[in-house]
C-alpha cells in the first residue's frame, strides 16, 4: 500500500460513509497535482497535514456520540442484545402468565412495560459502553494530532492488519465478566431452573476457554495489529467456548430435573417452555458464531485484495 | 501570546479566504494551481483548508467542479457560477466597507 493510499484511508476513517469516496477522489487528485508539479509524495501529504483535521474540514459536524468507525458494530451488538432479551422477556412473561393466570390485557400491558424498560436499559448501557470506547479512540487520535508526521503513516497497519478496537474491548469485557461469574458469583446468580452441579462440573473447562478468549482479545489490544494466525485463533477460541456452552445447555440434565418434573405435574406448558429456553439460546449462539465466521472469512479474503481509494 | 495571535489570525483569514477563492475562479483552476496563485498574492493556505472549502462552496452553489478526463489521469477543476459571481460582488462591497471602517478605527 502506497503512502497516498494509507493517507487517504486514514482520512476516510473519520468520515461518514456517504462522503468517503468523493473525498478520497478529491484528495487523491490534490496529491497527484502536487506530484505532477515536481513535489515529493511525502511533501504533498505533509502539506495536507493531519488526516483527522482534513476529515474535520469535510465534515465539521463530526462530533458523533458514536463515530463512523464503531457504528456498524454498535448497531449489530445492539440488535443482537435487543432480540435476545426480547425473546427471553417474552418467554418469562408467558411463564408468569401460566403460573399466575391473569387477563390478557394485563399480560400485554406487562409485556409492553417489560419491553420498554429492558429496551431503555439495553439501549442506554450499550450506547454508554460504545460512547466511552468512542471517546477513548477520539482522545488517542487527538493526542497523536500534536505530533502528526508523514512518518507515522509508514507505521500504520495495513488494512488487513487492522484490529477492531471496540470488538476486542467488548471481548475482554464479556470474557472477564464470565470469569468473575464462574469464579465468584455462580451460586448467588443461580436460578432454580439451572442444574448448578452440572455447570460446576465443567467449570474448569469453561474457565480455560474464557481465559483463551480473554488472552487473544488482550493480545490484539496490546499489539494493535492483526494477523491471519490471530484471526484464526480468535475464531477458534470463540467457537470452542460457544461449543462448550451449547454442549452444556443442550444436555438433558442442564435444567433442574425436579423443577421440570414439578411443572410437568401441574403446568405442562411451562415445563415445555422451560425446556425450550436452551434451544433459543443455541439459536442465538449459532447466529453470533455464524456472524463471526462470516467476518473472519471476509477479513481473510480482504487481506489478499489490494485496497483502492 | 504567539498561539493567541496565530489563532486570532486564523479566524481573520478564514472569512477573507472565501473572497480570495471566489476572486480567482473566474477562470477554471485546479486546486493545486489555486493554492499557488493565492500564495503568490500573499495569502498562504493549506491544502487541508482549501479542498474542504472548495467542496463547501460547491455545495452552496457558488462554484462548480468538472473533471478533466482528457489527460492520462482525471483532474478536477473549479470555476465560479452565476450565483457565486453575485455573492462575490456583494461580499466584495461588504468587505471594502468593513476595510474602510477598520482602517479609520485603527488610525484613531
Amino acid at each position: 500500500m502506497t503512502l497516498t493510499e494509507k493517507y487517504i484511508r486514514e482520512i476516510q476513517k473519520h468520515l461518514p460513509a456517504k462522503v468517503k469516496k468523493e473525498v478520497a477522489e478529491e484528495i487523491l487528485d490534490g496529491i497527484r497535482q502536487g506530484m505532477a508539479n515536481g513535489e515529493k509524495e511525502a511533501d504533498v501529504i505533509e502539506g495536507f497535514g493531519d488526516p483527522r483535521k482534513v476529515a474535520l474540514g469535510y465534515a465539521p459536524q463530526i462530533d458523533y456520540l458514536i463515530g463512523p468507525q464503531l457504528r456498524f458494530l454498535y448497531k449489530r451488538i445492539l440488535g443482537i442484545v435487543l432480540v435476545a432479551v426480547g425473546i427471553g422477556l417474552t418467554v418469562a412473561q408467558v411463564i408468569s402468565l401460566l403460573v399466575t393466570p391473569e387477563s390478557l390485557f394485563t399480560f400485554f400491558l406487562k409485556l409492553l412495560g417489560s419491553y420498554y424498560n429492558a429496551g431503555i436499559m439495553i439501549f442506554g448501557t450499550v450506547t454508554l459502553i460504545f460512547f466511552l470506547i468512542n471517546r477513548q479512540m477520539e482522545e488517542e487520535t487527538f493526542s497523536k494530532e500534536k505530533s502528526w508526521l508523514v512518518e507515522d503513516l509508514k507505521k500504520t497497519p495495513e488494512p488487513s492488519e487492522e484490529i477492531n478496537l471496540a470488538e476486542n474491548l467488548l471481548g475482554v469485557l464479556f470474557s472477564f465478566a464470565g470469569v468473575i461469574l464462574l469464579v465468584f458469583y455462580l451460586k448467588p446468580v443461580d436460578t432454580f431452573v439451572i442444574n448448578l452441579a452440572l455447570v460446576l462440573a465443567y467449570r474448569w473447562l469453561l474457565l480455560a476457554l474464557l481465559f483463551l478468549v480473554l488472552g487473544v482479545a488482550l493480545t490484539l489490544l496490546i499489539r494493535r495489529r492483526n494477523s491471519n494466525l490471530l484471526r484464526m485463533l480468535k475464531l477458534l477460541s470463540g467457537m470452542a467456548l460457544n461449543g462448550a456452552i451449547i454442549f452444556l445447555i443442550t444436555r438433558e440434565d442442564f435444567l433442574n430435573p425436579q423443577v421440570i418434573e414439578g411443572f410437568r405435574g401441574s403446568l405442562a406448558v411451562v415445563g415445555t417452555l422451560l425446556e425450550n429456553i436452551p434451544l433459543v439460546t443455541v439459536v442465538i449462539i449459532l447466529v453470533v458464531t455464524g456472524l463471526e465466521i462470516h467476518d473472519t472469512v471476509k477479513a481473510f479474503s480482504a487481506s489478499k485484495e489490494r485496497w483502492k481509494p | 501570546m504567539d498561539r493567541i495571535v496565530a489563532a486570532l489570525g486564523q479566524e481573520l483569514k478564514r472569512g477573507s479566504l472565501v473572497l480570495g477563492v471566489l476572486s480567482r475562479l473566474e477562470e477554471e483552476k485546479y486546486g493545486y494551481a489555486l493554492i499557488k496563485e493565492l500564495g503568490d498574492y500573499g495569502l498562504q493556505v493549506d491544502q487541508s483548508t482549501l479542498y474542504p472549502l472548495l467542496k463547501r462552496l460547491e455545495k452552496q452553489g457558488l462554484l462548480e467542479s468538472l473533471w478533466n478526463l482528457v489527460e492520462s489521469r482525471p483532474r478536477k477543476y473549479y470555476r465560479i457560477t452565476d450565483l457565486g459571481r453575485e455573492v462575490y460582488c456583494r461580499l466584495q462591497s461588504e468587505y471594502l466597507k468593513m476595510h474602510e471602517s477598520m482602517t479609520r478605527l485603527m488610525e484613531v
